[in-house]
């Protein structure tokens, strides 16, 4: 209980606090540091994108190795896995993201990726040839060819989504930038990798596969090795 | 001919002062080899746009500052260095080793970041990345590398330019990209070899 003057001047005023509104009070208060809690935490996640932990390129399907160079991909069509690392769904804006495992297992020569000689082929021609015991190596005809768009030429349109899941575009073009895959060198006994992200059109729907070709140049001879990767289109879940 | 000769002539005279005095702030970082980097037009004018006007889209004028950093770093790297706009022939090399810088991309946050409906204002960050060719006179590639500088301010009214914030992206490229060169032991091969010095 306290006093407090009055303003009417007529003497001091009792004020009983009542324990029920004290209690109310209290709650208020817990509720709101609850909220500022809540929302600091979404602040704290806004920006940060877990990190794709590749396993070494053997263990993955895709494995190739050439004169010593070992090469994989790792198409994500998966959506809970491309909102974990990109914050938005990829597919649904036409890019399917494919990590690309490099390790240079030779012995004295360096394997130099350049990722602007990466080229991609979208194949959406209808079925030819069914047989599992025979399946095309490379590309019909009537496939494109083209090289991979960087992230700086992603569609800025499909990333406005990104706001709606939480993020801003700055913070996810950020983030797509950082584990694009670069060019680099690695000399004997290093490995990398990185995603490209390659266009499939809204919801790539109407490519039933896409061909990679990853040529890495591995001295002497001063040679691209061609690395080419067959990938099945599948709606993400 | 003659007066690209001339100018080639011209820049190691001039470079080789310059690399002097930056020996004395980076004693016995250097290699001691000649280095031609080729800076082009495009290169040394990049401009990035980033945001839309209306919601406070800023142009960076990345070139301007990538173009000095990328030869500062060639010069911390390599005893001398000579300085050009193309890509010299064969013959024009001198046996030197060439190094081509290209602007990959940059990417810049807000201090104002949209979460769901609430906007939080938080440090600005910069990513600036640079893609470095290493070649022999003849043109073949001996080393590629991407190297990334990075920066990151304060929410202040007066951090919201960026151009500050470009300033120390860039002087992180530089940091980066002569520890990248020094460490290459593709190009630590190459000046090793008579045609390297």
């Amino acid at each position: 209980m306290k006093t407090t003057a009055n303003t009417l001047g007529v003497g001091p005023v009792r004020v009983h606090n009542h324990p029920g509104w004290s209690m109310g009070r209290g709650r208020a208060k817990l509720g709101r540091t609850a909220l500022a809690i809540l929302a600091l935490l979404r602040v704290a996640l806004a920006g940060q994108y877990a990190d794709y932990q590749p396993l070494a390129a053997s263990g993955y399907p895709s494995f190739q190795e050439q004169q010593g160079i070992r090469l994989a991909v790792v198409p994500l069509f998966d959506r809970s896995s491309q909102k974990r690392y990109f914050g938005l769904n990829l597919l649904a804006q036409g890019f399917l993201p494919v990590y690309v495992v490099i390790e240079n297992h030779a012995n004295a020569q360096s394997a130099i990726l350049l990722r602007d000689r990466i080229v991609c082929k979208l194949d959406d021609s209808p079925p030819v040839s069914q047989d599992p015991q025979h399946p095309r190596p490379v590309p019909s005809d009537s496939a494109q060819a083209m090289a991979l768009l960087a992230v700086q030429t992603l569609n800025i349109a499909g990333m406005l989504n990104a706001m709606s899941i939480g993020s801003s575009i700055s913070n996810a073009r950020m983030n797509l930038m950082k584990k694009e895959l670069r060019s680099q060198t690695f000399s004997p006994g290093k490995s990398g990798g990185g995603f490209v992200f390659v266009p499939v059109g809204k919801g790539g729907k109407s490519v039933r596969e896409v061909f990679l070709d990853v040529p890495v140049k591995a001295g002497p001879p001063d040679q691209d090795i061609h690395f080419n990767f067959r990938i099945e289109m599948r709606s993400g879940k | 001919m003659k007066r690209k000769a001339l100018w080639a002539l011209f820049g190691v005279v001039m470079l080789e002062g310059s690399a002097g005095a930056q020996q004395s702030s980076m004693p016995g970082g250097q290699m001691a080899a000649t280095a031609v980097i080729v800076l082009t037009q495009e290169f040394c004018t990049v401009e990035v746009k980033r945001g839309v006007w209306a919601f406070g889209g800023e142009v960076f004028q990345a070139g301007r500052l990538l173009c000095p950093a990328a030869e500062e770093a060639a010069r911390n790297s390599f005893q001398r260095v000579i300085r050009m706009e193309t890509a010299p022939k064969p013959e024009d090399a001198g046996g030197h080793l060439i190094l081509i810088p290209r602007y990959v991309d940059m990417e810049a946050t807000t201090t104002a970041t949209l979460v769901g409906t609430v906007t939080q204002i938080e440090k600005r960050k910069m990513a600036l990345l640079v893609e470095w060719t290493a070649t022999d006179p003849s043109g073949k590639i001996l080393w590629a590398q991407t190297v990334e500088g990075d920066a990151r301010k304060g929410t202040g009214v007066k951090n919201i330019s960026h151009r500050k914030l470009l300033e120390n992206a860039t002087r992180d490229l530089v940091a980066n990209s002569t520890e990248a060169m020094e460490k290459s032991q593709e190009i630590q091969q190459f000046v090793k070899t008579p045609a390297g010095k």
